[in-house]
C-alpha cells in the first residue's frame, strides 16, 4: 500500500503531469465562471485533448479539469448570484448575502478553503474507504437512495423559517416541474404538452440560470446600482485571513459536510447538487438559532458547509468509478469513457497490483488540483470583489449575454433561451413575493432521482421497502434530526418555568 | 365655501395612510396554483404509474398554495376595506425569501428601470438574439444597452461589448469549439439573399 502510494507520488513528478494539471486548473477556472458553463462541459471539452495523451498526463488533465471547475462556481456564486452550474447553487444561499454586507473576500476565502480542506478530505476517504467500499456501496440501493433524497428536500424546506408556507409551495411547484419529461417506467410523456423539446425534461442549466441570474440582472436593472453597494465596508486582505480561519475554527461544520459529501459522493446518481444541499441542510438544520446570521442571510457556516461538501464528493464519487465501472455522476461518466479510452480498465484490477499506482494517483492529483485552484482563485479575490462593485448598467448586459450563451450550449436548442427568459421572469416575480428560488431548485433538481429510485425500490421489494434497516435508521436519524430544536425549546421552556417555582419555595 | 382652516391637515388631524393595493402575491400565487392543478388534472386523467409521484407530490403542493392563496387575498381585501385606518397586517408578508435579500443598496435612480422597460429590454435581447445569432446580438445589446440604459460612454461600450464577445468567439467557439446560435438571418435569409 505504501509502495503504490509512493509511486503514484512519483507519477507526478513527470513534468509533462504537472502541465497537463495546471492547463486543466487554469481553463477550468477560466470557463467556469461563465455561468452555465458546468464541469461537465468543460470536461466534455478535454476529453478530445486528453485521449490523444499518455494515459497518466491524460487521466491527470481530466481529473484536474473535473476538480477545478467546482472551485470557479464560488466565485460567481458569491459576487454575482450566478451559479455556474447546478452544484454553485448553495453556495449563492449565504455567500451572496455576506458580500452585499461588503464581506465578499472573507465568504470567497471560506468557500475556497473549504473546497480544498473538503477536497483534501475526500481524497483521505478515498484511501480509508476504498479497501472496505464494496459492502458498502452493495448494501445501498433503490431505497435507501429515495429516502436520501426525500431528507435532503424535507432539511431544505424546513430552514426556511421566514417564510415556511411560501418556501413549501416552490419546493412542491420545483420537484413537480422537475417530473416533467418521460416517465422512468413507461418512458411515456409526462407533462411535455406535446414538445419533444421537453422529452428530456426542462433542461437544468437554462432553467436555474433563469431562476438565479435572469432574475437577479432583472432585480438590478430595476434597483440600479451596483450588486454590491461600492460604500460597503471592504475587509481587504483581513476578509481573506478571516475566511480562511473561519474554516478551521468552524471545523466541525467542515468535517461534517466533509464527510457528508464523501456520503453522498459513493452512492451513484445522487451527484453533486445533492451533495450540497444535504450537508448544508443538514449544518443548517443542526445550527439552527445558533450561528451570527441566520442561514440564508449570511451565515458563514453555511458557505463552508455548502463548498465543503462540493469538492469532498469528488473523493467519494471516484471510489465506485475506479472501484466499480460504476460512474458516480455525469463528469464521472466522461471520466470513466475517457479512461477506457485511455487503456484503463476500472475494476479488481485497478485496485490490485499496478493498478493501485493510478488510484493513487487520481488521489494525489485530487489534493493538488484542489490546492493549486484554490491558491489560483485567492490570488485574484481583489480584483474579483472589485469587478462585483462594479456599475449594473455595465454588468447587466455582459451578465445577460454570457447566461444566454451558456444556456443555449446545454442542448444546443433554441427553445433554451425560452426556457432562460420564462424562468427569468418567473423568478423575478417569486423573490420579490417572498418565494424560495432556494426550495425550488432543490425540488427541481431532486424529483428524477427521488422518482426515479422510489419506483425502483417499489418494483424490488414493494412496501417492505420501508422495513428496509438502513432505510429506518436513516428515517428516525432525519425526524431526530428535525425535531431536535422543537425537543430543545420544549425542555429549556420547562425548565425556565420550573426555576421561578424552586426560588419561590426557597 | 371651506377655508383652508378647515382642512383635515390645518386642524392637525393626520389622515390615514391610503396603501395602494398589491395585487402582486395573488397573481404570482394563482399562477402557481394553476400550473398545479393543470398538472394534478393531467396525472388523474393519465394511467399508468407515471402518475403516483406527481399526485403525491401535487396534492400537499396544492393544498398549500391554495392556502397561501388564501392569506394573500386576505391581506389583499384588508388593505382595500373602507374606513381602514391601521396600516394593513399582511400575514403572508412578502418579505424577502431567506435565500437571497432583495438588494438593500442605494437605489440608483438615475439607472434605474421601471417593470415595463425591463420587459422591453429583455424582448428586445431576445428578438436580437433570434434574429442575429449569439455573438453579434450580444454586441449590440452590449453597445444599445450601455449606451441608452447606462448613458455610459460610446468608447467604454464598444470596449466592454468587443472584449465580452471576443472573448466568447476567440476561446469559447475558436479555440474549445464550442457551437453558438447563428440567428435566423444568417440561417435562413442569408443564403436566400447570396443564392439569389
Amino acid at each position: 500500500m505504501f509502495a503504490a502510494m509512493l509511486e503514484g507520488l512519483l507519477l507526478l513528478v513527470d513534468p509533462r503531469v504537472m502541465v497537463m494539471i495546471l492547463i486543466g486548473v487554469v481553463i477550468s477556472q477560466i470557463v467556469a465562471v461563465i455561468p452555465g458553463l458546468s464541469g461537465i462541459f468543460i470536461l466534455s471539452l478535454m476529453v478530445p485533448f486528453a485521449v490523444v495523451q499518455d494515459p497518466v498526463p491524460g487521466i491527470a488533465l481530466l481529473i484536474a479539469t473535473a476538480t477545478a471547475s467546482a472551485t470557479g462556481n464560488t466565485v460567481t456564486s458569491i459576487f454575482f448570484a450566478v451559479p455556474g452550474s447546478g452544484s454553485g447553487v448553495a453556495s449563492i444561499f449565504d455567500g451572496h448575502p455576506m458580500a452585499k454586507r461588503g464581506e465578499g473576500r472573507r465568504a470567497l476565502a471560506a468557500g475556497l478553503t473549504a473546497s480544498a480542506v473538503g477536497g483534501v478530505i475526500g481524497a483521505i476517504a478515498m484511501v480509508a474507504i476504498l479497501p472496505a467500499v464494496r459492502p458498502i456501496v452493495l448494501s445501498l440501493g433503490p431505497p435507501e437512495f429515495f429516502v436520501l433524497t426525500l431528507i435532503a428536500i424535507v432539511f431544505i424546506g424546513f430552514i426556511a423559517e421566514a417564510g415556511l408556507l411560501r418556501s413549501l409551495v416552490s419546493g412542491g411547484l420545483g420537484l413537480l416541474l422537475g417530473l416533467v419529461g418521460l416517465e422512468p417506467g413507461t418512458s411515456a410523456p409526462r407533462f411535455t404538452m406535446g414538445e419533444f423539446y421537453l422529452w428530456d425534461g426542462i433542461p437544468l442549466v437554462p432553467f436555474m440560470l433563469g431562476l438565479f441570474a435572469v432574475a437577479e440582472m432583472m432585480s438590478l436593472m430595476r434597483e440600479g446600482g451596483t450588486i454590491i453597494p461600492a460604500e460597503a465596508p471592504t475587509t481587504g486582505t483581513s476578509g481573506t485571513k478571516q475566511g480562511i480561519l473561519d474554516v478551521f475554527r468552524h471545523w466541525r461544520v467542515t468535517l461534517r459536510s466533509s464527510v457528508l459529501g464523501v456520503g453522498v459522493g459513493l452512492l451513484p446518481g445522487l451527484g453533486g447538487a445533492a451533495a450540497q444541499f444535504l450537508a448544508y441542510g443538514n449544518v443548517a438544520n443542526h445550527l439552527k438559532g445558533k450561528t451570527e446570521h441566520e442561514f440564508g442571510q449570511g451565515a458563514i457556516e453555511g458557505v463552508i458547509a455548502a463548498d465543503a461538501a462540493t469538492n469532498s464528493k469528488d473523493g467519494g464519487t471516484l471510489i465506485p468509478t475506479l472501484a466499480f465501472g460504476i460512474p458516480g455522476s455525469a463528469s464521472m461518466a466522461i471520466l470513466l469513457g475517457a479512461f477506457l479510452m485511455l487503456g484503463i480498465q476500472p475494476g479488481r484490477s485497478l485496485l490490485e497490483g499496478e493498478g493501485l499506482a493510478i488510484v493513487w494517483m487520481s488521489i494525489w492529483i485530487l489534493v493538488f488540483s484542489n490546492l493549486l485552484s484554490t491558491s489560483l482563485v485567492m490570488s485574484v479575490a481583489g480584483p474579483l470583489a472589485r469587478l462585483a462593485t462594479t456599475r449594473g448598467t455595465i454588468l447587466v448586459p455582459v451578465i445577460l449575454c454570457t447566461c444566454l450563451f451558456g444556456a443555449y450550449l446545454s442542448t444546443l436548442h433554441l427553445f433554451d433561451i425560452v426556457t432562460l427568459f420564462v424562468f427569468g421572469i418567473f423568478g423575478f416575480y417569486l423573490k420579490k413575493y417572498g418565494f424560495s428560488r432556494a426550495t425550488m431548485v432543490i425540488g427541481f433538481v431532486l424529483a428524477p432521482l427521488a422518482e426515479r429510485s422510489l419506483f425502483l425500490a417499489y418494483n424490488i421489494h414493494g412496501w417492505s421497502l420501508l422495513g428496509r434497516p438502513v432505510v429506518v435508521g436513516l428515517l428516525i436519524m432525519a425526524t431526530l434530526s428535525l425535531l431536535r430544536p422543537a425537543i430543545k425549546q420544549q425542555m429549556s421552556r420547562r425548565s425556565r418555568t420550573k426555576r421561578p417555582s424552586s426560588t419561590s419555595a426557597g | 365655501m371651506a377655508s383652508n382652516q378647515d382642512s383635515p391637515a390645518a386642524r392637525g388631524v393626520s389622515r390615514p395612510t391610503k396603501i395602494p393595493p398589491n395585487t402582486g402575491p395573488v397573481v404570482v400565487t394563482s399562477v402557481i396554483c394553476l400550473v398545479v392543478a393543470s398538472m394534478l388534472w393531467s396525472s388523474l386523467n393519465s394511467s399508468g404509474p407515471g402518475r403516483y409521484m406527481p399526485l403525491i407530490v401535487g396534492i400537499p403542493t396544492g393544498l398549500l398554495a391554495l392556502l397561501t392563496l388564501g392569506l394573500d387575498v386576505k391581506a389583499l381585501t384588508r388593505g382595500r376595506s373602507p374606513g381602514h385606518r391601521k396600516e394593513p397586517k399582511v400575514e403572508a408578508a412578502p418579505t424577502p425569501a431567506p435565500d437571497i435579500a432583495i438588494p438593500t443598496l442605494e437605489h440608483d435612480e438615475k439607472h434605474a428601470l421601471s417593470e415595463l422597460q425591463v420587459w422591453v429590454w429583455l424582448g428586445t435581447l431576445f428578438a436580437l438574439f433570434w434574429l442575429l445569432g449569439m455573438v453579434v446580438a450580444g454586441f449590440v445589446f452590449i453597445v444599445v444597452y450601455m449606451r441608452k440604459a447606462g448613458q455610459e460612454s460610446i468608447g467604454l461600450a464598444l470596449t466592454i461589448a468587443v472584449g465580452t464577445m471576443g472573448l466568447v468567439q476567440v476561446v469559447l467557439v475558436q479555440l474549445l469549439g464550442a457551437q453558438v446560435y447563428r440567428g435566423y438571418m444568417m440561417r435562413e435569409l442569408w443564403p436566400m439573399l447570396v443564392g439569389g
